[in-house]
């Protein structure tokens, strides 16, 4: 239902945008692995702004367990931002790594990658926003693909660990 | 579709991005390139606006039939294009047939709206609109009609795009 709180876009405009800025971006820095943390960069900045719109709108509270952010992520907020849910899967066994699994992923239409971009985490900017949103609920943890479909992989999973828990430093009551 | 606060963000984030890969270069060079480091940056963001711009009115336009004068194609381009991509409708169009300017005004431009909030400065608020000038000169230029776009912030979110045809001076003359 968090789906239809916010105002939504074509994907199309999404799509080609990002496509033609990761273009851009190999061609400045002819580079793939600065690419790739460049987009990871990029994505961690949005996160940090996002998670105010997604509090706001998708009624989760801020504070839930770690192992609560998989069904939060995968099913509400990929769904509210993106137009697509992923799947949880691959826990460890202490309950501090699990992937999401993306069955669609809107930045990676029409897209195919050269060969000599197969280094390349095409959508990693996604990786980034994951990272900085649960900075900003106190979560500080690692995130990355583990595997893309356009590097010929059968499936395309965010891999997304635990490292710990920060302090809370913003009083609640701020104004 | 997708959330709108993605495009919003994406467009602030790009403009930073694009930036750092060309203070980067820059740094690397031994010589000086001529320009500025914010010309730069601008031509690559609206390159990229560019690109887009002509892909998506030849989805848009698909299946209507071809237009028939320069004013047709921008009304499309205020009207339906707008709506398409920035999510209204332009405020306000102003025409010069003397001098072939064609001035948008938007009142409240939604790509601008994250931004307020999210930048105190406001001194280099042009380039947020370096890729919307890209998408609208990419879409006029692939709807045959050759333009340059710029675009100005008045008070955030209000702003204007000041659209000039590069033919004019032959075509009616």
């Amino acid at each position: 239902q968090a789906y239809g709180k916010v105002e939504k876009i074509n994907a199309e405009l999404l799509t080609l945008t990002y496509g033609a800025m990761v273009n851009q971006l190999l061609q400045d820095y002819e580079d793939v692995d600065e690419v790739n943390k460049q987009l990871d960069k990029m994505g961690f900045n949005i996160g940090h702004r996002l998670i105010d719109e997604f509090l706001a709108k998708s009624g989760v509270r801020g504070r839930c367990e770690f192992q609560d952010t998989a069904e939060v992520i995968s099913k509400v907020a990929f769904k509210m931002f993106l137009g697509v849910s992923a799947q949880v899967a691959n826990w460890n066994s202490d309950k501090t790594e699990y992937s999401l699994i993306l069955e669609d992923n809107p930045l990676a239409d029409f897209v195919e990658l050269p060969e000599k971009y197969n280094r390349l985490y095409f959508s990693n900017i996604l990786a980034g926003v994951i990272r900085g949103a649960l900075e900003m609920v106190q979560y500080s943890i690692e995130c990355k693909f583990v595997r893309d479909v356009l590097r010929g992989d059968d499936k395309t999973e965010i891999r997304v660990i635990f490292k710990e828990k920060m302090e809370d430093v913003i009083p609640d009551d701020d104004d | 579709l997708l959330a709108e606060s993605c495009i919003q963000l994406l467009n602030i984030e790009m403009v930073e991005a694009i930036k750092r890969s060309v203070v980067e270069a820059r740094s690397a060079q031994t010589h000086h390139d001529k320009g500025s480091v914010e010309d730069e940056v601008y031509k690559r963001l609206e390159n990229i606006g560019f690109q887009v711009g002509q892909r998506l009115i030849e989805r848009y336009t698909r299946d209507r039939p071809l237009f028939n004068d320069t004013m047709e194609c921008v009304k499309f381009l205020c009207k339906d294009y707008w709506v398409a991509v920035f999510r209204k409708s332009i405020k306000n169009l102003k025409y010069n047939n003397k001098r072939g300017v064609f001035v948008l005004e938007d009142d409240r431009f939604r790509w601008l709206l994250n931004y307020s909030d999210a930048s105190s400065s406001t001194d280099h608020v042009d380039e947020m609109l370096a890729v919307p000038c890209g998408l609208i000169r990419g879409a006029l230029a692939g709807l045959g009609v050759t333009t340059t776009v710029t675009g100005t912030v008045e008070t955030i979110p209000a702003c204007r795009f000041t659209v000039v045809l590069k033919d004019h001076q032959n075509t009616t003359r």
